[in-house]
């Protein structure tokens, strides 16, 4: 039970950030002002922070769902697809279910979130276990078939006549996961909170963990092994990308439930693709993917305003820090298993 | 030691994807904010614009907003700053961050920013807004809408004159409202030049990528003109590339939209209806420096030239035979004589 | 006269000595066995003499002149060679371009002159034996035939002085025997052999010297003429061995494990052609054959992990495909050929490792109970007498013997094992873990577990087993008892490689 502290991924974060204010500096604006300018922007008023856990909040799920298929040996890399119907799954829920009380609404809308991603999830699995596809092949093309499933959805069984943007009718006020402005962003919080130290480990030192999540881990990383001490391992596959594609489905309750109160087509943005940045960047516990989610949440956030106040330097800086933090983790990684290989 | 070459493998692609993405973002960086004005003499008054998803680089609508309010912080020495929205859910802290900072204006370009502006607006009743191409109740919001039925009544009466076939065509980009407002209008001014004339018509899509899909663009204008059209009108963005491509192709004219895009293919594009945002954008900016911004719903049309459609250089020759009878029409139409049908008003 | 002499050789690895002052010399023209454990330096002396590696201190001379080897290059111009463990050979390449690959005088003006260098490669030859079809593919070529496709690359290059990296390890005992006349053969045209190796008797049959190494030191050296084997063991254990312990005389029970006529039908691989095999309560059944003859398949049957027809069963209960655990459950101890994949998890502790399969008794609705787990398994280590820095260290860092004790002490401990299917147990693993695997084993048979034991040792077959089923590209080939009198070396060999004779 190897330890490993949160001082890897700090490593990681400042190398990142490092090489891109050199960028900023070789673009001739001030790394001091760059670095002001995305602190207030993140953090610097209680809407500013409020907006950054917003956008944080998808990437958690993305991020948890991604980190659990790792965990498994697997690499979901469908999480916005995963997202797309699952957010689709919310909306039709909310719409629909317009009769039931609050308390059995909104939870049915977000248990109809994760089964639409479990199910999206299933699929990839059925394609690995039955039929030896690759999960990243299976996992990336299903978000077309996504985008095409939740398409029609938005635009002709759900669609809201009087806008011109493609979207679905409201969800009924009743099914939402917070009515207040001010509190929208925190329901979602709170809820991915309780998740993690539901799947954090209590124990005598901090190393045990549910039986379920020690065989994920261990038919990811030693399959055969497994195998051979007689693990049903396909069922430990599926379960694993259930779970991932389940997780991915609830990253659009934030949005959905909580604020715009609609599915939008499109609504998640890039959401599953920057989850698996999270993931790796979180490294091999959920409070570091957790962590990792707030610091890219934050950074979107933060880097809204570089239009604003630089002169030369654009929003686009987030992604760069968000890919030069990415290529640190990589590249320390790749860094020791050439160490362990020689 | 498969486990562990397989993180490897899973990390070379995020990496490939995030490399890729530092060198888009690099460019992007680099060429940001041009649009700030070097504004010879500053009022001290700032205008924020919040452009929508194409970025201020669309050769089209986005462009447009920031040409106009471009020659009115020249004009009137103000200074523009301007935000891009990566995606729906960056235009309310936009909008909120402007406001925030006190600005005395602030204009929502593209009706997405509709959702974002209701919730904004009444938070800052000390800041004016307007949206372009979308109706926002409130005291302190203009909504800039445009009567893109006259301008599109105006070129689907070219069409009919010019046909030869008794065909023309139509290619919208997504199939919404406001595309099917360009159709029937157009439809109706072919009808009235030529009751003969048959109108097809084809939507691109109805997602968003409508807007981007030259390859399907020209792939209906081509079985258009296999059908006989002779003049394709297109209000498709950048899918209507295509429809240049296919015009050139087959020698038959295209008609631009928004912007003048004449020049795209000379010689065979008839002429492009202008929808003038910068026109609308530098009027309301104007407004407000004098201290005569009004409220409400702002329609520009044929009168103040708010719609308009394109005559230059590029094709002067092929319009020629046309023009006096145009001219007719929109004196017609300015009037009252003509009246274009409205999509919106027909549905309602 | 000596042509290579070490002279107080170092080669420190960080704070660890890999060699430790290694002074030895070896005349020409003869064949030298270098010994020694797993980690004793044996593969690093070489290396060292072969420019792979520059020792921390010391003198290496070759042919009485000083060497300092830049790298492999100058070693190779210097005329050595070395047949590594696993073959640098391109398959889909014919024999005679896999040998002139990368030996740049053979090629004139560009081109390949195959015919040419075939001339060349022939006037070469100290032995008719060490021919071949040129022209075949090496991937149409036995294991033993693409061996010496690599001796040929290095007589191609007119190496004096040639280095065999455990050159026995994947052949029969045909084969082997056949290496041997061949390098005997090189060895009487004037050319110098080290041989890199562990398995004593083939030293004793065909090596002219012997330098056994322990710990980066030298444990002894001298010729294998008036040598006791006792002795060499010494040198390389550091002490005598004990005998291992005499297996009670005792009837055989039930048939435990039965295997009837299984066939398996892979497109690729090997497959069972009609295998039958059966283990009874307190014998130990060995499966002789060479690597690669359907063991793998047969174990993979017999734990439900492959499709096959026929009829398995494990303590009268048959196994049907995916019922892995139900047959695990019926108490198989299993230790699996490839440790490092089939029975470790490597990157974690070794406490998670020795309790691994065992977790839902440590569970309590779900959760693990660390704290037993802890303790349990800290308790069959300590019985298997399992040496480890901690419980928390990754079991990747253990030694190869300390490995395969952990394994074993999972295996036995955590349920009743009637019976116990070994693969390979012994490789990779030192002597004095051999020995005690070994003396585990006899004392569970004499207890009455039913053992399997697979294994191309065939040492370690007949130190083991009762009876022994040789396998041969499928099907069983020959039994042979130990009672009756059958069981005898030649025998054996003959059935796994030729087949079935009777």
């Amino acid at each position: 039970m190897k330890r490993l502290s949160l001082f890897a991924p700090l490593i990681s974060v400042f190398i990142g950030l490092a090489l891109s204010l050199l960028l900023v500096v070789a673009l001739g604006e001030s790394p001091i002002l760059v670095m002001k300018v995305l602190a207030n922007g993140a953090v610097g008023s209680a809407t500013s922070f409020g907006y950054s856990l917003f956008y944080a909040t998808p990437l958690i799920f993305t991020g948890l769902s991604v980190w659990w298929s790792l965990r498994a040996g697997l690499f979901n890399i469908g999480a916005e697809g995963q997202m797309t119907v699952g957010g689709a799954a919310m909306a039709v829920v909310g719409i629909v279910l317009s009769s039931l009380p609050s308390w059995l609404a909104w939870p049915l809308a977000l248990l109809a979130g994760f089964g639409a991603g479990a199910v999206w999830g299933y699929i990839v699995a059925w394609f690995k276990i039955r039929r030896g596809t690759h999960e990243l092949l299976t996992s990336i093309l299903l978000n077309f078939v996504s985008y095409g499933v939740a398409g029609v959805l938005f635009l002709h069984v759900f669609r809201n006549p009087s806008v011109q943007t493609p979207e679905t009718l409201e969800v009924r006020e009743r099914v939402l996961v917070a009515r207040d402005e001010r509190d929208w962003w925190l329901k979602p919080v709170e809820c991915v909170f309780r998740f993690c130290s539901a799947l954090r480990i209590r124990g005598r030192r901090g190393d045990a963990e549910i039986g379920f999540g020690l065989r994920t881990r261990w038919v990811g990383s030693a399959p055969e092994f497994a195998r051979r001490t007689g693990v049903a391992t396909s069922r430990q596959t599926m379960m694993a990308l259930v779970i991932s594609g389940g997780l991915a489905g609830l990253a659009g309750a934030s949005m959905i439930l909580g604020y715009a109160h609609k599915a939008r087509e499109g609504f998640s943005s890039g959401a599953g693709f920057v989850g698996i940045a999270v993931a790796l960047l979180g490294g091999r516990r959920a409070i570091g993917v957790l962590l990792a989610a707030l610091l890219f949440g934050a950074l979107q956030k933060g880097a809204l305003d570089l239009d604003l106040d630089t002169e030369k330097i654009s929003r686009d800086l987030a992604v760069v820090i968000q890919a030069l933090v990415v290529i640190a983790v990589a590249t320390k990684s790749w860094l020791e298993a050439k160490r362990w290989n020689s | 030691m498969a486990a562990l070459n397989f993180r490897i493998l899973a990390q070379g692609i995020v990496v490939g994807a995030t490399a890729i993405s530092i060198f888009s973002g690099c460019t992007k960086a680099s060429d940001s904010n041009g649009g700030e004005s070097p504004a010879a003499k500053t009022s001290g008054l700032t205008i924020g614009l919040v452009l929508d998803k194409g970025g201020k680089d669309d050769r089209s609508f986005n462009t447009a907003a920031v040409v106009g309010s471009s020659q009115a912080a020249k004009e009137f020495g103000l200074t523009i700053k301007d935000v891009e929205s990566p995606d729906d859910t960056a235009f309310e802290p936009a909008l909120r961050t402007f406001a925030e900072r006190g600005l005395p204006l602030v204009i929502a370009i593209g009706f997405g920013q509709a959702d974002a502006l209701k919730k904004v607006a009444p938070q800052f009743p000390n800041t004016k807004f307007a949206i372009v191409d979308a109706v926002v109740e409130g005291p302190n919001v203009a909504s800039l809408m445009f009567e893109e039925q006259e301008g599109s009544f105006l070129v689907g009466y070219l069409a009919g004159l010019a046909t030869k076939t008794n065909a023309v065509g139509f290619v919208g980009g997504m199939e919404v409202a406001l595309i099917r407002r360009f159709l029937m209008a157009y439809e109706a001014g072919a009808k009235a030049a030529n009751p003969k004339v048959k109108v097809l018509n084809n939507f691109v899509g109805i997602t968003a990528s409508a807007w981007a899909n030259p390859t399907r663009g020209k792939e209906l204008a081509l079985s258009q003109i296999n059908q006989g059209a002779d003049v394709i009108f297109h209000a498709a963005g950048a899918s209507g590339m295509g429809v240049f491509d296919a015009a050139e192709e087959k020698k038959v004219y295209a008609i631009g939209v928004d912007s003048n895009q004449n020049a795209i293919k000379p010689g065979r594009v008839l002429t492009s209806m202008l929808k003038r945002v910068d026109t609308a954008v530098y009027a309301v900016i104007a407004e407000v420096v004098k201290g005569e911004f009004k409220p409400g719903l702002r329609s520009f049309g044929l009168k103040d030239k708010g719609i308009d459609y394109a005559v230059d250089s590029n094709n002067e020759a092929v319009i020629a035979p046309y023009k006096s009878k145009l001219e007719e029409v929109r004196a017609q139409i300015i009037s009252g004589k003509i009246v274009a049908p409205d999509y919106y008003k027909s549905k309602k | 006269m000596a042509v290579v002499r070490f002279e107080a050789i170092s080669q420190k690895f960080g704070e660890f000595f890999a060699l430790n002052d290694v002074s030895a010399s070896f005349e020409s023209a003869k064949i030298h066995a270098v010994l020694g454990e797993n980690g004793a330096g044996k593969s690093t002396l070489m290396k060292v003499l072969f420019g792979l590696q520059k020792p921390t201190a010391g003198r290496i001379e070759v042919e009485g002149i000083d060497r300092k080897w830049k790298g492999p290059a100058d070693a190779i111009a210097a005329g050595l060679g070395m047949v590594q463990q696993h073959f640098t050979l391109v398959p889909t390449l014919s024999v005679i371009d896999n040998i002139m690959l990368g030996a740049e005088s053979l090629s004139s003006f560009g081109r390949l002159d195959r015919n040419a260098a075939i001339i060349a490669l022939e006037k070469k030859l100290p032995s008719e034996s060490l021919r071949l079809d040129w022209h075949k593919l090496v991937s149409e070529l036995s294991v033993g035939e693409q061996q010496r496709v690599e001796i040929l690359k290095l007589i191609a290059r007119d190496a004096k002085i040639m280095v065999l990296d455990e050159p026995t390890a994947v052949l029969t005992p045909s084969e082997i025997e056949e290496l041997f006349h061949i390098l005997q053969r090189l060895r009487d045209s004037g050319r110098t052999i080290f041989v890199i190796t562990h398995k004593l008797a083939e030293v004793f049959s065909f090596c002219d010297t012997w330098l056994a190494l322990r710990a980066g030191r030298v444990g002894g050296t001298g010729l294998i003429e008036g040598t006791a084997l006792n002795q060499v063991v010494r040198a390389m254990v550091g002490s005598d061995v004990p005998p291992l312990r005499e297996r009670a005389v005792r009837d055989p029970g039930e048939v435990f494990l039965k295997v009837c006529d299984v066939r398996t039908d892979d497109t690729y691989g090997v497959n069972l052609r009609g295998f039958n095999i059966e283990v009874r309560a307190g014998e130990v059944v060995g499966v002789a054959g060479v690597d690669g003859s359907g063991q793998s398949e047969l174990v993979d049957c017999i734990l439900g992990l492959r499709t096959f027809s026929g009829d398995v069963s494990v303590g009268g209960r048959p196994v049907r495909l995916g019922e892995t655990r139900e047959v695990r459950d019926t108490g198989v101890a299993l230790i699996s050929e490839d440790r490092h994949h089939q029975s470790l998890w490597l990157d974690e502790s070794v406490e998670m490792n020795a309790g691994l399969g065992f977790e839902t008794s440590f569970a309590n609705r779900g959760w693990l109970n660390v704290a037993a787990w802890s303790q349990t398994v800290t308790g069959w280590l300590a019985s298997f007498d399992v040496r480890i820095p901690t419980m928390q260290t990754p079991v990747a860092k253990l030694s190869g013997g300390n490995q395969q004790k952990l394994i074993f002490a999972r295996e036995l401990s955590g349920r009743k094992t009637p019976l116990i299917i070994c693969h390979q147990p012994t490789r990779g693993v030192d002597l004095a873990a051999i020995h005690s695997i070994h003396s585990e084993l006899i004392e569970r048979r004499d207890q009455g577990a039913a053992v399997l034991l697979i294994s191309s040792e065939l040492d370690e077959l007949l130190a083991l087993s009762d009876r022994i089923v040789a396998i041969s590209d499928g099907v069983a080939a020959g039994e042979f008892e130990r009672l009756s009198g059958t069981m005898n070396r030649e025998a054996i060999g003959r059935a796994m490689t030729c087949g079935a004779t009777t």
